[in-house]
């Protein structure tokens, strides 16, 4: 006859197997749907932009993405990973280096959309990824 | 490669100033031997953290100089334990058959909850949101040559710089050791180590102090709780939060059982290297200040726990005044944080929203509270061992009531702060929660254990039964 330390002890092996098998098919899930973030897309996508950019180099940010939207955020914390250990700031402006990152989400006039705003083309990478130089820097 | 061996150095580090500052009793135990196993990796990888902190901050952090001081502080360590005489030891302890078993299991649940940590990392290599937008992208500022203070920069505005610097300073030493490759496996098996050792500990505390049972059995409730086990591959820092919490809750109690300060002095270090991991872990310090004040048990383990944390905690206190920027929770004001206090609307919100998460930390059949309930009412708690767990008991009540407050001065949008962070609070609390919850549990007298050839023996002689605990004092 079983005691109860047997039973009990039995019973929450059993549980805890079958809460662990539940939560395996949930990742196992998600895992199949690759990675939400795209990082390792970003990271390739912005390889050579990373490459031109000094090792130590402080980068502003802009693009046709409004970072107060979920798509927009992501988009740029996903720059800021790839170019780290540089810095990516939101702001254009803020990067004392004079460096700005342009990240599209589709081909504009690239030249006009920096020049609005101060800035002059440095390189384009193909692919929505431009560099430009601020004025005067 | 060389980046994950070179994790053996904080680890063995740990060990040996585990030992030196006599923390623990010289284990003859299996249990014992568990418990230090995972206190190692705590102190091990929370001194390791800070010191690359510290050389980092000095501007001193090449890889000659923190491989040089690792391996003198490791040798230090080591001399200092040859050098302490152990008198006295755990006793010698057998696992029984029916541990052996249970042992197993534990093991086979260990394996599962590895594939899941596996599976999360195939689907998001850099981790989940939190993980890469904060931690290792912070840790990759830190990795850099001469640009660690980018992980402090104000201009990180929304990936918190104000956030404690643990984790990613952990992360960064060891791609440091691997020529500063980044590469993605240092992360992920970091937070793997991180969740083993809490989960060592808490197997190790409970085994040590209620027998081997009442520990396998607390290590299994712990991986089925899913939200705990899914954190680990998420490689966020609330699971290594959670093994300061569960270390420091459970040497504590250790401390008490055996009315040994000196475990109270390396509980009050790892509180204090908690509060290095995440802003939580400053809550956490405090309120196990005031738990400890609020029993008799307590107060005598509260100047050994004061004496412990506060090296770690002029270590935060310098990060926060001289390196990080103003956290900006304290700057809103005290006018509108009372107003908000005063909100009956937000307490709601908030109790509704932790009780929904707690019910779903889990499968319902895998529920902490049912499984814990469960051994709770099978090793029904006598008046010592609720004694003994009481000042736990406050510690995480308290510990609840500190997150409450949080959320309801938080910045941010009260029901997106509750949708996206309860479960991480949770997750941060819950092992020591066990801990507290199983020290209360009395151990089964030797004769209801499952069959085991040598104690039916002794009970066909007629011995007098022993509680487990008891025996491995």
């Amino acid at each position: 006859m079983p005691n109860r330390a047997a039973i009990v002890s039995t019973a929450i092996v059993i549980l805890a197997a079958a809460g662990l098998l539940s939560l395996y098919q949930v990742v196992d899930a998600q895992a199949r749907q690759g990675d939400p973030y795209q990082i390792d897309t970003q990271l390739s996508r912005l390889q050579q932009a990373v490459a031109a950019l000094p090792p130590r180099a402080q980068a502003g940010y802009v693009s046709d993405m409004d970072l107060s939207t979920a798509r927009g955020l992501l988009a740029f914390n996903a720059a800021r990973y790839a170019l780290a250990p540089r810095l990516l700031t939101r702001d254009a402006m803020a990067a004392d280096t004079g460096w700005v990152l342009g990240n599209f989400s589709q081909a504009v006039d690239y030249a006009g959309f920096g020049a609005q705003r101060g800035l002059t083309l440095a390189q384009d990478f193909g692919n929505g990824v431009v560099l430009y130089r601020r004025a005067g820097k | 490669m060389i980046a994950l061996a070179s994790l053996v150095l904080p680890i063995g580090t740990g060990w040996v100033w585990c030992r030196a500052v006599g923390a623990l009793l010289a284990e003859r135990s299996w249990m014992a031997r568990i418990l230090h196993a995972g206190l190692a990796v705590a102190l091990g990888f929370g001194a390791s953290s800070a010191l690359f902190f510290l050389l980092s901050w000095a501007g001193i952090a090449s890889l000659p100089v923190i491989a040089t001081s690792e391996i003198t502080l490791l040798a230090a360590g080591a001399a200092l334990m040859t050098r302490r005489r152990e008198a006295d030891l755990t006793a010698p302890q057998r696992l029984t058959y029916f541990d052996f078993m249970l042992l197993a299991a534990l093991v086979a649940l260990m394996c599962l909850a590895g594939a899941v940590a596996a599976r999360t990392y195939a689907g998001a290599p850099h981790g989940r949101w939190d993980a890469w937008a904060i931690w290792n992208l912070r840790a990759r500022y830190f990795a850099g040559e001469g640009t660690w203070r980018n992980a402090v920069s104000p201009l990180l505005a929304e990936t918190h710089p104000d956030y404690p610097l643990a984790t990613s300073s952990l992360i960064a030493r060891t791609w440091l050791y691997g020529g500063r490759e980044f590469d993605t496996a240092v992360p992920l098996a970091i937070a793997a180590l991180y969740a083993l050792a809490t989960l060592l500990i808490l197997v190790g505390a409970v085994g040590t102090i209620r027998g081997p049972t009442l520990g396998l059995l607390a290590g299994c409730v712990l991986l089925g709780v899913g939200n705990w086990v899914a954190e680990i591959g998420s490689q966020y820092a609330d699971v290594p939060l959670s093994l300061y919490f569960v270390g420091a809750v459970s040497l504590l109690a250790t401390a008490i059982a055996t009315d040994r300060p000196r475990g109270a002095i390396l509980a009050g270090a790892l509180a204090g290297l908690g509060a290095f991991v995440k802003n939580e872990g400053l809550a956490f310090a405090a309120v196990v200040l005031i738990a400890l004040a609020l029993t008799a048990q307590g107060r005598r383990q509260w100047p050994a726990f004061a004496i412990g944390l506060a090296p770690a905690l002029a270590l935060v206190a310098a990060f926060k005044f001289f390196v990080a920027p103003s956290d900006p929770v304290l700057s809103q004001g005290s006018g509108l944080m009372l107003s908000k206090v005063a909100d009956l609307s937000r307490w709601s919100a908030i109790a509704s929203g932790f009780a929904s998460r707690i019910w779903t930390l889990s499968d319902w059949y895998a529920h902490p509270l049912l499984l814990a309930g469960a051994v709770l009412f099978f090793f029904r708690p006598n008046r010592e061992t609720r004694m003994q767990a009481m000042t736990l008991w406050i510690a995480s009540a308290l510990m609840l009531a500190a997150y409450l407050t949080a959320y309801v001065i938080t910045l941010s949008d009260l029901k997106w702060q509750i949708d996206t962070s309860t479960d991480r609070l949770l997750v941060q609390i819950l092992p020591a929660a066990l801990v507290s919850v199983f020290i209360a549990a009395a151990p089964l007298a030797v004769q209801e254990m499952p069959t085991a050839p040598k104690l039916q023996a002794s009970r066909k002689a007629g011995k007098k039964p022993v509680k487990a605990g008891r025996a491995n004092r």
